[in-house]
């Protein structure tokens, strides 16, 4: 089963989408309520990470 | 319930809207899609328009205005300080109210509007692309359509599903934080601009007035060069720094692209606008007057097209929009190449050299692409910051 590797924490999501535009392999959607994450399109590349204003993703394996 | 539209818009911001109106007047039948349940939320931007960039493409209506902006303060990271007065100069404006005003207006012209709506999936035909699924929380369908308009922002799905964009790279673009601070005192109509590599390394911090106490207050840096800090630990210690007492009413955020040209504007049927197609100015992170005239523009391209059956004449927009826009626009893009890499010291330089230009006076234009020539003619070392200046 394809995993989801990123957690996304709502609170501090302002649902920007600075996350989606730097996906390279877009594996990141917004919807009408919150940032998704497509299972098994994420290759743990962090330009989200670094990118995010609220620090509102982190990888799982770096939790 | 149709599902067969001459135009499909994707994205209710500033550019989608105005878009729809262009085109519903120009008499084809058009449908906006909005991700949101809500048009004109979330924020993320600091509200900021020049009076020409948005009365030349909107009508001026007082209710979607917060206040009227001056002239502009700038700050140097050793202390200088530069005020240029413009009377008149533009707006801040309320975002919450100005996009319904434009869905509104869009409606009137029988635009049919329809919101927690995204777009999934592109389909195409050969060359032309024809269908769209759309999710709701009621599940999928598809939509055909003659034109369809990318005006879905910065991380425009759609633009990227049919090549004409890509992902962006962090050292690319400007990572934005923005609260809503009351309980301060500002002067109403002067924006501040805030050069400082300390807390806003690769950008600068802003303060919006939307009243005598009130104000966005948010700053952008390049995410490489900020040495992990995100945005709100820089606005954090600004706010600290310059706003002690202010409270924190809502905070927001987004993204700023840099301009890339008109590579990004069409392909085939599909016309991307606004930030969806990066037509920005890369030096401010201004992009709400290029988000409605590139949406003006394409709307009416779309139905001068359709209406005349040929879409080959979509092409109209990109030779209008890079005609009025891209040589400024491709300047301001050199522009940030220096600015993100002066020194401390050349800001300082800068600021007072704007204050020897303008200090004291009143303006009635202001032409940005001016200062910045002046700029390089008094401190050509600059242009060493851009390397692609000297081939041109």
């Amino acid at each position: 089963m394809d995993e989801l590797r990123l957690l996304i924490e709502d609170v501090k999501c302002g649902r920007c989408g600075g996350c989606v535009a730097v996906c390279g392999p877009n594996a990141l959607y917004l919807d009408a309520e919150r940032l998704h994450e497509r299972a098994g399109a994420c290759t743990a590349c962090k330009l989200c990470l670094i990118t995010c204003p609220s620090k509102a993703l982190v990888l799982k394996d770096d939790e | 319930m149709t599902n067969e539209y001459d135009l499909v818009i994707v994205g209710g911001g500033p550019a989608g809207l105005s878009a729809a109106i262009a085109s519903a007047e120009g008499g084809i039948n058009v449908l906006l899609l909005e991700r949101n349940d809500k048009i004109g939320v979330p924020l993320t931007c600091a509200e900021g328009i020049t009076h020409l960039g948005l009365t030349t493409a909107v009508p001026l209506d007082r209710s979607f205005v917060s206040t009227d902006i001056h002239g502009i303060k700038l700050y140097s990271p050793g202390g200088r300080e530069a005020m240029i007065d413009h009377p008149n100069a533009g707006y801040v404006l309320n975002r919450d109210v100005f996009e319904p005003h434009l869905a509104d207006k869009a409606r009137e012209a029988g635009v049919k509007i329809r919101t927690g709506c995204r777009a999934e999936r592109l389909h195409r035909n050969g060359d032309r692309f024809n269908s769209i699924t759309v999710e709701n929380r009621n599940g999928s369908y598809d939509l055909h359509f003659k034109v369809i308009i990318a005006a879905d922002g910065v991380e425009s799905s759609i633009a990227r599903e049919a090549g004409l964009t890509e992902s962006l790279l962090p050292s690319q673009v400007e990572s934005c934080a923005q609260y809503r601070l009351t309980d301060i005192e500002v002067n109403p109509h002067i924006p501040e601009v805030w050069f400082s590599r300390e807390f806003a390394p690769g950008g600068y911090a802003w303060v919006f007035p939307k009243s005598g106490n009130s104000a966005n207050v948010g700053l952008g840096v390049v995410p490489t060069m900020s040495d992990g800090k995100c945005p709100f630990d820089f606005l954090d210690d600004f706010v600290q720094r310059r706003f002690p007492n202010g409270r924190i009413e809502s905070k927001s955020m987004g993204l700023v692209p840099s301009f890339e040209g008109r590579k990004r504007i069409l392909k085939n049927n599909l016309m991307a606008v606004g930030d969806a197609a990066r037509l920005i100015d890369s030096l401010t992170g201004a992009g709400i007057s290029t988000a409605l005239h590139s949406g003006c523009m394409a709307g009416k391209a779309a139905a001068r097209a359709i209406k005349s059956g040929n879409l080959s004449n979509l092409s109209e927009y990109p030779q209008e929009f890079m005609k009025t826009f891209g040589r400024k626009l491709r300047f301001y893009r050199l522009g940030r190449e220096i600015f993100t890499r002066m020194s401390p010291d050349e800001f300082d330089f800068v600021v007072e050299l704007v204050d020897e230009t303008f200090g004291g006076k009143t303006l009635t234009a202001l032409n940005p692409v001016e200062i910045l020539r002046k700029i390089l003619i008094r401190k050509p070392s600059l242009v060493r910051h851009a390397p692609r200046l000297l081939w041109r």
